[in-house]
């Protein structure tokens, strides 16, 4: 669909995307980091629900405002990321309210049903209000024995990584079995949710939304992976995020290079999920359970 | 066009109130602070003195301690290069041993030791029986504690380090179960070699220390299930340990020189719980609200 929209109309639209990319970073950055000077960030706000307030009233707000039309797809795109992570992050407390039996992995996988439902509900408002030309392409129809070859040959080429690192660097330092029969049953689900939701939001809705405007993919895909490695600043709050950054850059910029050559989104959603099975599986917690 | 105009809207009506709640919903709950992570505290855990680390370095920095044993308050170390150094004090002062090596210490009566390869308990009349089941383990250097802990405060569990460097756990039942296999440290060297295991045996903590030749000290708190990184500070190196109930410590022996760790709480994210919680989600609400703004007033002045 993208060839059919003249040559002449693209510069706006690039120019509509970067400026609602900018302002999106620069809005979701003051409220990440101001507050944190004034105040507790843990308690104040544990969820970062003030991102996911923010970002769903740039998107409200270019919903509403005609002149905003060309931010939508990537406001669409910011506020997929950050309200079902909010979500995610909430739902395990929230159940343990209304439902004090239910155990902390089994409140930690329907998280992962919360977060991709709603970033489903994204996927969907995205295909309702943009414009055919606008809509990202999620890439989901496509899977084939290559996918499949590649699905593989990635996992096992990130664990081969991983092992081979230093485990130190990593804090993978073991497989405690007796927890990992006891919490892989619903922890593994709740991981490849939550890799599939992610994948939705970075590969699918930002970069897709991306690379609608602009004839560089590359662009696309470095643009999607800088928020990806910058989303892990918001989320590590019990921890050093900083050197968790690069890696998470490179790292989505890698899921992004893989799904724009397959044209599939299938191998990135299975080599995140087979990571953060790994990461749960082998990555022993410190003292402050990270 | 008229269908995906209501769309819009009715999109754009769900954003802003989302939104809104988001930001008022802690004011009307009250602000709460979020409880503390559950974690299994160390029972009778008292604070260490003023900012002490979890680990704090007490002697021979620079030297490899390969032994530490604690016998009625005598604190008895290894040192590469100055040999069996005795100290009871604590670490304050230092003196050669008059004769290397510790003496084994009688197992007092329900204490679990390793013998012939095997784990078993002692009973009340200073018998030792082996445990059906148990892996194959190594015969302890001294004093009963290489490679065998009891958990404290739950009779029957056990955690044992077998000759292969697996960490098995029994559970009240009697069961066996393998509880951590140690990974590879790179892509040169294979696992750390586990160096020492040890609890208290008094209920001082529920804590069971793993010292590794790599991996520095892991933790578990609950029978052996579940282990964490507990060596902030140490050396990755840790070749003994022992726990000191007069001293509410654990040593470790490691290639920098003798460690010591007291007991304290396990370290949680701090809980902000001050009055004014109120007015900072007030600010914080506020800050969210001018930096839309901000954004809003760009992104309408930018595309004119």
């Amino acid at each position: 669909m993208s060839s059919t929209v003249p040559a002449a109309r693209r510069a706006p639209a690039w120019h509509g995307a970067a400026v609602g990319l900018g302002a999106a970073a620069l809005a979701l950055g003051i409220s990440l980091l101001l507050p944190r000077a004034f105040s507790d960030p843990v308690a104040v706000d544990p969820y970062v629900a003030r991102l996911a307030a923010v970002s769903l009233v740039l998107l409200g707000a270019a919903l509403l405002l005609p002149r905003l039309r060309d931010t939508r797809a990537v406001l669409i795109a910011m506020a997929a990321i950050v309200a079902p992570f909010t979500l995610w992050s909430a739902t395990p407390r929230v159940l343990g309210i209304f439902w004090p039996g239910l155990g902390g992995d089994e409140r930690f996988a329907w998280a992962g049903v919360a977060q991709t439902v709603l970033t489903l509900a994204f996927v969907g408002l995205a295909w309702l209000v943009l414009r055919p030309d606008r809509r990202p392409a999620m890439r989901l129809a496509r899977f084939t024995p290559t996918t499949a070859l590649i699905c593989v040959g990635g996992s096992a080429l990130l664990l081969g990584i991983a092992l081979a690192l230093p485990a130190t660097w990593l804090g993978r330092l073991g497989l405690p079995t007796v927890a990992l029969a006891r919490d892989m049953p619903w922890v593994a689900p709740g991981d490849v949710l939550q890799a599939a939701a992610q994948e939705l939001e970075f590969r699918g809705l930002l970069m897709g939304a991306l690379e609608r405007v602009t004839a560089r993919p590359w662009i696309a895909n470095l643009a999607q992976a800088t928020f990806f490695g910058l989303a892990h600043i918001a989320v590590q709050y019990q921890g050093p995020a900083g050197p968790f950054v690069p890696v998470t850059i490179a790292l989505g910029f890698v899921l992004g290079w893989v799904t724009q050559r397959t044209g599939s989104l299938w191998p990135a959603i299975v080599i995140h999920a087979v990571g953060d099975v790994a990461v749960d599986a082998a990555v022993l917690p410190g003292l402050y359970g990270f | 066009m008229a269908s995906e105009s209501r769309a819009l809207h009715v999109a754009a009506a769900a954003g802003l109130a989302a939104a809104a709640a988001l930001l008022l919903a802690p004011l009307t709950a009250g602000a709460q602070a979020p409880p503390a992570p559950a974690r299994t505290p160390q029972a009778n855990a008292t604070a260490p003195p003023a900012a002490e680390p979890w680990w704090a370095p007490v002697a021979f920095q620079g030297r490899t301690v390969s032994d530490v044993r604690v016998d009625a308050g005598l604190l008895s170390v290894s040192v590469a290069g100055l040999g069996e150094q005795q100290s009871a004090d604590g670490g304050v002062t230092w003196h050669a041993a008059s004769e290397p090596g510790g003496a084994p210490v009688p197992a007092a009566p329900g204490a679990w030791q390793a013998r012939g390869g095997r784990v078993g308990r002692v009973d009340a009349t200073g018998t030792w029986h082996a445990d059906p089941g148990s892996p194959r383990v190594a015969s302890p250097s001294t004093a009963g504690h290489g490679t065998v802990a009891g958990v404290p405060g739950a009779d029957g569990w056990v955690v044992a380090v077998d000759v292969d460097g697996v960490v098995w756990r029994r559970d009240a039942a009697g069961h066996w179960d393998r509880a951590l296999l140690l990974l590879n440290q790179d892509a040169l060297h294979g696992a750390p070699r586990v160096t020492g295991i040890a609890s208290f045996s008094v209920p001082l903590s529920d804590a069971v220390y793993l010292a590794t030749d790599g991996y520095s000290v892991l933790e578990s708190t609950d029978g052996g299930d579940d282990w964490v990184r507990a060596g902030p500070g140490l050396p990755d190196s840790v070749l003994a340990v022992t726990t000191d109930a007069p001293r509410r410590a654990v040593w470790a022996g490691t290639t920098d020189g003798l460690w010591r760790h007291h007991l304290q709480p396990t370290p949680a994210p701090p809980v902000y719980a001050a009055q004014d919680l109120r007015l900072r989600w007030v600010g914080t609400a506020a800050v969210c609200l001018a930096a839309a703004g901000v954004a809003l007033g760009g992104m309408l002045r930018l595309l004119r």
